[in-house]
């Protein structure tokens, strides 16, 4: 620890016995504590760092004249203190401790009413809660009780801190188990076991599911034990509210138990009562949990899934669930049920009555507005259907599949289809954005499902028609561009696509690439980008082509729209067709094909982008575009285009406005120094190369080295890392820091014998050079510039006349790059952060609001407004 | 009080409402899906169409070479087109006192109603009603004069005929009353009996009604009625809309409290939401334009046109269309768009704020400064000159049966780069197409209908709480096309009465009051008594006077005094007594009370009958019975004339007299 921190930190806690209202700012107290903790945590310990904290809680226990704050924070770091052995001793010598814990000494001086100081009493309890001796004094002082009392607390904040401490309780029980406490234990179970009134009931559900996780076979069972009779009247007053919590104590019960044990036979009863509580809403929500938890009994998983797909069920008409009697049985059920005719004579049709009961009830829901929640929970858990062993489901995925289509197709507003399921329903459903969101998302799972190639031309069509559809929301189109990409990505066989069905979606995406909201363009934008990378498939013609080519036919139709969307008014959607034209293009890339004009007018354009472009998005995208380009090529440097745009994209990248920009130049950089210098290949890294060897051929190296880094210095790598490096962007800095050391490291080493071999390079920007100037001033050698012009001069390689050279290896030898490389690492606020300055604020804060300087506070005040 | 409905179109009503005295028509819509039968009138001679063949019945029974030409399967009428309009027969027309105008697109029929009928009322409508109706007419008008057909087909109507023809000719009905377009000289006789009117504005229909106009939301100069007596009121609903597009929006409060609500014109695209269309509209353009075709959009020369302009004003340069030409063709264009910008006061608040700016409310016009929005009068002159390729044309009519659109559909309609896009949702763009198949140029449907849809219409009718509303049984089931869709109706309680051409309805609510003034000297001699806290009554004597439907109380006049002409003796001199009319009596009988005032005058035996209506008190000594009921008391007392009055005076004493 900082001893100027030791030196002063007396003065401080004296200045927080007298003041304590007088400090920076609120969070100064927090952030104290936080140095102590990290001190506690690295040093040897918390009270020989700091000894003068022990006389600071003892003072502040007897003092009730401090902010409550103050009080807060000490009982806090009393814990603190106390949670090493050592401490805990110390502050029971000095007996601190029994008075600082016992809400007896609060309550009699009227500041237990202060949540601040309750919150600081638990937080304190619970971080002393580390050892046996804090246990036993935990238990002596009887603090269970007022405790379990905070529990109920009107402050959700302390009653969820009181809710956790009595968890780290009962865990510190378990861990030390030859400890007897089981008074405490016992009767923190019994007062669990009454749960009684809804808010507390809910306080007490949390704490069992969080202790059901953590705690050990031996206490979780008499936990169980203790509370199921509790937990099973709890179900069968089934309260709403209480739905959920109860799901995560049983579920967290259930996670552990081995199949055979008793409670766990009566939890899987308790899961059965939840799923046949009245309230549809419940019910569903207790089968989704189920079949969240991937629960190992495979009847009451099978049973959630139907009532799951009820709803889809009975809005669609395609019989689900039963797979007995023959879908036009179950219509006639939805039939009546939707015309509220008398039931009772079709329960008998339905296979499980309870399940019939169920069916009505979702029925009469379904004619609700709220009907939207609950299909929206249905289709969302589809994909925890689909995951289930196929025997254990009540119908093929097929099935399913076919479903979700036919509600697709009834909440299109322009479809004119109707459903022989429940027909109130529709006019909730119909261009319901978050229903067809939950609906594609449920398709975009299920295109996994095993046999449903068969339904990929009703998959297309339905999309079609949401793309076409003019009611379409964005987020909807967005999502349909999603499924489309999933389902052609998993189909290896398009033949099934005829020619009406791309025509008609060729139109559909065509249409869209104009539309008037932005999000729908640029979601197109990025479906004509995201189809490249989609694998290859079979045609009818029985040849491999790729996706694009079927669905869209080819290249020749997205790239003239993507070239249209460089042009676009927002940025996002230029830069989402930048980033499109580079996956589109990426294969040719690949295979060298030779550049067509087209490409040509593309860089040109990017280049424009990169100069002109107002907005930031884009011109990221125009500089990652070039990075796409060169690690996808084969051979770069015989892509002249390529090679030619490189000193204009790094020049201009590094000195935009942007800081990402900036850094993704930098990372082009990166790629071209890579290029430049590459490693060791792989089939020489395991030859042992001494160091000798290494540098043998040391001619032969040199006039290799000094051709790459001429080839750097050409396309203007070299002076972009030096711009970069004394950027004022952190990040972009420190990127360029780490370029040039790479680069020193491999050019210096080498090139230092040869002196005749010099490489100049320009710096583009006059604040740059001087910048660089400044540096070398640093660096004490204020000639090299000049020196270098001048022996430039003598030697004729450089113009004489152009200050603006410098060169390479003696900038990257003068520059400090190791010291600004440790100063970039640090965070930038490294030294308004570090607890000195912290401590010296609380002082000169207290030091301001004292008499003398309050007036200069105000004044301080004063110029804020 | 009844309603006579002329017109089964829901959104082109003529609807007459019997109203106390009066007889007021409600809009008179022209219903010109009709022309969809006839071939289209080509500006310049067309081969095509003069090519096609003449209709000839399969067995050849039936030769109508001459009027019916087929084209693609069907058959067209070829004359000049007819109008079907509203129902003549049902009562006489003479007989409407005025004309209340909603809309510019509901007053279409005016001139068959008001000439040649006999009609001489008035017709009512705002400035911006009439301005743009006439702009309308005056198209339509010259649309049919300026390609004049000799020929009027007529054989076909007959009745014999007919039921042979095929296709949607063979159903169309009353084709006998099909008219031709009416002359210029009609429109302007016809609008000369237009008086104006402003938002709000009370009129009173001689002294039996009020009508006043309310915004609509639904087009300049937009208006709902409402038509009131004092004790009864019916709110009139056309073509009205919430959304926020150009128009002073919509006047729902006022419509509160109505007995009877009339609703009609609400939106012919339930399932099209308006915003959607605009932008499919926009982006098939820009999608035909930057493939290089060109775009042609039939349309009204007022009305959506203005939002699309707007619409494509702030699109033009997000889509890169700057360079691309946008014409509008009409002969009444320049008038429309100019128009437009005066109407201040009828617009929407925030295009009313930029009246006060050195900007015009509509963005069209720096459209046209900037020449990128050009308007010609017709495609001869000067737009023949400078006319561009691609470019986006707008151009009436919308049925594509005559106007310039006609010549863009035989242009253009052989290349699949070109798209027509449909806006206006009256016609169906399938028959629309139907004479110029087979067709190469791309069709885009987007209707774009900004009137009230079910669900707006359910809300508002929830907020105004009519007491029955009365509408096209159009709106009583949902579209044919889309029957699961039970939202896309009227679902009220008490279901609303629905009405198709030609039905009369008697409305269900009864006159119950009148109002009656009375003159002050009248007033002056009244004396009120009080009967209760608060309330006051008085009898009163005086004539009553009714004249131009007010009914007014006045003195009665004294008895002029007698000539003194002849000297004859008179049987009576004085002259016949004028009888003071008795008190009044008010008030209630107590029984227990009553009972002990008898007591006190010696009256003890009385037997007291509970009845229905109150007690009979026997008083068994006298032999006498006195009926105390709600509304009368009597005393039944034979030759006992004392008693009798004793017992009347008892009575009195706990009655109050006027």
């Amino acid at each position: 620890m900082d001893s100027q921190c030791v030196s002063i930190l007396p003065r401080v806690c004296g200045v927080l016995l007298v003041s304590g209202s007088s400090l920076p700012d609120d969070t100064s107290l927090e952030k104290l504590l936080d140095w102590f903790t990290t001190v506690a945590q690295t040093g040897p310990s918390l009270l020989e760092a700091c000894p003068c904290l022990v006389d600071f809680v003892s003072k502040v226990a007897f003092n009730y004249a401090s902010g409550s704050s103050i009080l807060s924070f000490t009982l806090k770091l009393t814990g603190l203190i106390g949670a090493s052995e050592d401490g805990f001793k110390v502050l029971k010598e000095c007996s601190v401790l029994k008075l600082v814990f016992n809400p007896q000494h609060w309550q009699e001086a009227g500041l237990w009413e202060d949540p601040c100081l309750r919150i600081g009493w638990i937080q304190g309890l619970k971080m002393i809660l580390q050892h046996s001796e804090a246990l036993s004094f935990f238990a002596q002082a009887d603090l269970i009780e007022p405790l379990l009392q905070l529990q109920t607390d009107p402050s959700l904040f302390v009653a969820s801190a009181a809710n956790q401490t009595l968890a780290q309780v009962l865990l510190l029980c378990q861990s030390l188990s030859s400890v007897g406490h089981n008074g405490s234990k016992n009767r923190d179970l019994e007062h669990n076991s009454e749960i009684s009134q809804l808010p507390g009931s809910q306080q007490i559900l949390r704490l069992l599911a969080m202790l059901l996780v953590r705690v050990g076979p031996p206490l979780r069972d008499t936990l169980l034990l203790a509370v199921m009779n509790s937990l099973e009247e709890l179900v069968t007053t089934s309260c709403s509210q209480l739905t959920v919590p109860l799901l995560d104590v049983i579920l967290a019960a259930n996670s552990g138990l081995r199949d055979d044990c008793v409670p766990k036979q009566r939890l899987i009863r308790l899961l059965w009562a939840m799923l046949n509580m009245k309230k549809p809403d419940d019910v569903m929500q207790a089968a989704a949990a189920v079949l969240r938890s991937h629960q190992s009994d495979p009847a009451l998983s099978a049973h959630s899934a139907r009532v799951l797909l009820l709803p889809l069920d009975i809005v669609t008409g395609v019989s689900l669930l039963d797979e007995n009697s023959t879908g036009e049985q179950t219509t006639l059920v939805c039939f009546y049920l939707c015309n509220k005719c008398l039931l009772t004579p079709f329960k008998s049709m339905l296979s499980n009555p309870a399940e019939g009961e169920l069916r009505i009830l979702i029925t009469e829901q379904l004619k609700r507005k709220s009907c939207i929640s609950m299909i929206c929970v249905c289709l969302s858990n589809i994909p925890q259907i689909t995951l289930m062993a196929s025997d254990r489901l009540p119908c093929p995925q097929r099935l399913i599949v076919t479903a979700v289509l036919l509600l697709l197709r009834l909440c299109c507003v322009d479809s004119s289809s109707s459903s022989p399921g429940c027909v109130e329903v529709v006019r909730f459903i119909t261009g319901n954005s978050k229903v067809q969101k939950c609906a594609l998302e449920a398709l975009l799972v299920l295109s996994k499902s095993p046999g449903v190639k068969m339904v990929l031309v009703e998959v297309f069509k339905v999309l079609t028609e949401y793309l076409n559809s003019p009611s379409s929301d964005p987020s909807v189109l967005q999502k349909s561009y999603q499924v489309v990409i999933k389902w052609v990505g998993v189909c290896p066989d398009l033949s099934c696509i005829t020619d009406q069905l791309r025509e008609g979606f060729i139109q559909a995406v065509r249409k869209r690439a104009c539309d008037t909201r932005w999000e729908a363009r640029d979601s197109t934008v990025e479906f004509l980008g995201h189809l490249v990378e989609v694998p290859s498939c079979w045609t009818f013609t029985e040849q491999e082509t790729e996706p694009l080519d079927v669905l869209l036919g080819g290249r020749r139709f997205t790239v003239p729209l993507l070239k249209e969307a460089l042009q676009d008014p927002e940025s996002y959607v230029r830069a989402s067709s930048i980033s499109a034209l580079a996956q589109t293009l990426a294969p040719s890339w690949q295979d060298g094909t030779a550049l067509t004009q087209e490409q040509e007018d593309i860089v040109a354009q990017l280049q424009e982008v990169l100069f002109q472009d107002s907005e930031g998005f884009a011109r990221r995208a125009a500089v990652k575009y070039f990075t796409a380009w060169f690690s996808a090529c084969s051979s770069p440097s015989s892509c002249w285009l390529l090679m030619q745009s490189m000193p204009t994209v790094l020049s201009q990248g590094v000195a935009d406005l942007d800081w990402e920009v900036k850094l993704h130049t930098l990372e082009l950089a990166e790629l071209l120094l890579d290029r430049a210098f590459p490693d060791p290949s792989p089939s020489h890294s395991y030859a042992v190369m001494s160091d000798q060897d290494h540098r043998l051929p040391i001619a032969g190296q040199q006039s290799d080295l000094l051709s790459s880094l001429k080839n750097l210095v050409d396309w203007g790598v070299v002076s972009a890392l030096l711009c970069g490096v004394v950027d004022c962007d952190r990040p972009v800095a420190l990127k360029a820091c780490q370029l040039l050391l790479k680069l020193r490291g491999i050019v210096c080493p080498v090139m230092d014998n040869a002196a005749d071999t010099r490489v100049f390079c320009q710096l583009a920007g006059a604040s740059v050079l001087q910048q660089v100037r400044k540096i070398q001033e640093i660096g004490k050698d204020t000639h090299v510039v000049s020196e270098a012009c001048s022996e430039a001069d003598e030697e004729g390689i450089c113009a004489s006349v152009d200050p603006e050279c410098v060169g390479v290896c003696e900038v990257l030898r003068l520059l400090d790059l190791d010291e600004k490389l440790s100063i970039l690492t640090q965070s930038s606020d490294h030294i308004y952060n570090s607890p000195l300055s912290l401590l010296q604020d609380i002082l000169t804060a207290a030091a301001a609001s004292s008499p003398p300087g309050q007036d200069s506070r105000q004044e301080l005040v004063m110029d804020c407004y | 009080m009844k309603l006579y409905c002329l017109s089964g179109h829901p959104t082109l009503p003529c609807n007459v409402l019997k109203f106390k005295s009066t007889t007021v028509m409600l809009d008179c819509g022209l219903d010109t899906t009709s022309v969809l039968n006839f071939l289209p009138l080509p500006l310049v001679h067309s081969p095509r169409l003069s090519k096609l063949p003449g209709w000839v019945s399969k067995d050849g029974s039936l030769n109508l070479e001459k009027e019916l030409k087929e084209c693609a399967g069907r058959v067209f009428v070829d004359s000049q087109p007819e109008f079907c309009l509203p129902e003549r027969e049902l009562l006489d027309l003479s007989t409407i006192d005025v004309i209340l105008i909603s809309n510019y697109h509901c007053m279409m029929a005016l001139p068959y109603i008001t000439e040649h009928t006999g009609f001489t009322g008035t017709v009512y409508a705002t400035e911006p009603t009439l301005q743009i109706g006439r702009l309308l007419m005056e198209e339509l008008v010259n649309f049919m004069e300026r390609v004049p057909k000799a020929q009027s087909a007529t054989c076909w109507k007959n009745k014999e005929i007919q039921r042979m023809l095929p296709g949607p000719l063979k159903d169309a009905v009353d084709v006998w009353t099909w008219k031709r377009c009416y002359s210029m000289q009609e429109v302007n006789s016809a609008l000369s009996k237009v008086q104006l009117v402003g938002y709000s504005q009370k009129v009173e229909l001689f002294g039996a009604v009020q009508v006043s106009p309310l915004s609509s939301g639904y087009s300049l100069g937009s208006s709902n009625w409402i038509i009131q007596s004092h004790h009864e009121k019916v709110s009139y609903v056309s073509g009205s809309s919430l959304l926020t597009t150009h128009p002073q929006p919509m006047d729902q409060s006022s419509l509160k409290n109505s007995d009877v609500l009339i609703l009609t014109g609400l939106t012919q695209m339930p399932t099209a939401n308006p915003d959607g269309m605009l932008g499919e509209f926009c982006s098939n353009l820009a999608m035909t334009i930057r493939a290089g075709g060109n775009v042609l959009v039939p349309c009204y020369s007022s009305g959506v046109i203005y939002d699309l302009l707007e619409c494509l004003y702030q699109f033009i340069e997000s889509a890169n269309l700057g360079t691309t030409p946008f014409y509008f063709i009409s002969p009444v264009a320049n008038s429309s768009l100019e128009f437009s910008q005066i109407f201040a006061e009828w617009l929407c608040h925030n295009k009313q704020t930029k009246v006060y700016l050195p900007e015009p409310p509509f963005p069209h016009a720096e459209l046209i400064q900037t020449n990128k929005l050009k308007h010609y009068p017709s495609i001869h002159g000067d737009f023949s000159s400078e006319f561009r390729q691609p470019c986006v044309v707008f151009t009436g009519h919308p049925s594509l049966r005559f106007g310039d659109v006609v010549h863009f559909m035989e242009l253009w309609g052989k290349s699949s780069l070109n798209t027509v896009i449909f806006t206006e949702p009256d016609f169906s763009y399938l028959d629309a197409l139907a004479p110029y198949q087979p067709l190469a140029m791309k069709c885009v449907y987007c209707p774009i209908d900004t009137r009230l849809n079910f669900h707006q219409v359910s809300k508002l009718l929830k907020e105004v709480q009519p007491l029955h509303v009365v509408c096209p049984e159009q709106y009583t089931q949902p579209p044919l096309t889309q029957s699961h869709r039970s939202d896309l109706m009227l679902e009220l309680q008490p279901p609303p009465m629905p009405y198709r051409r030609c039905s009369v309805l008697n409305l269900p609510f009864r006159r119950r009051y009148e109002r009656v003034y009375i003159l002050p000297e009248l007033a002056n001699s009244l004396v009120p008594s009080e009967v209760k806290p608060g309330v006051s009554v008085a009898t009163v004597s005086a004539v009553l006077q009714s004249k131009d439907n007010k009914h007014t109380l006045q003195s009665v006049p004294k008895a002029p005094p007698v000539a003194p002409s002849k000297k004859r003796k008179r049987v009576m001199e004085e002259p016949p007594m004028t009888m003071a009319p008795k008190p009044l009596l008010s008030g209630a009988v107590p029984l227990e009370a009553f009972l002990a005032t008898l007591q006190k005058h010696g009256i003890t035996e009385v037997k007291v009958e509970e009845t229905a209506d109150g007690h009979i008190l026997h008083l068994q000594a006298e032999d006498t019975l006195i009926q105390l009921e709600e509304d009368g008391t009597h005393i039944v007392c034979d030759n006992n004339e004392p008693l009798r009055a004793t017992l009347r005076d008892l009575v009195l004493r706990f009655l109050q007299k006027l």
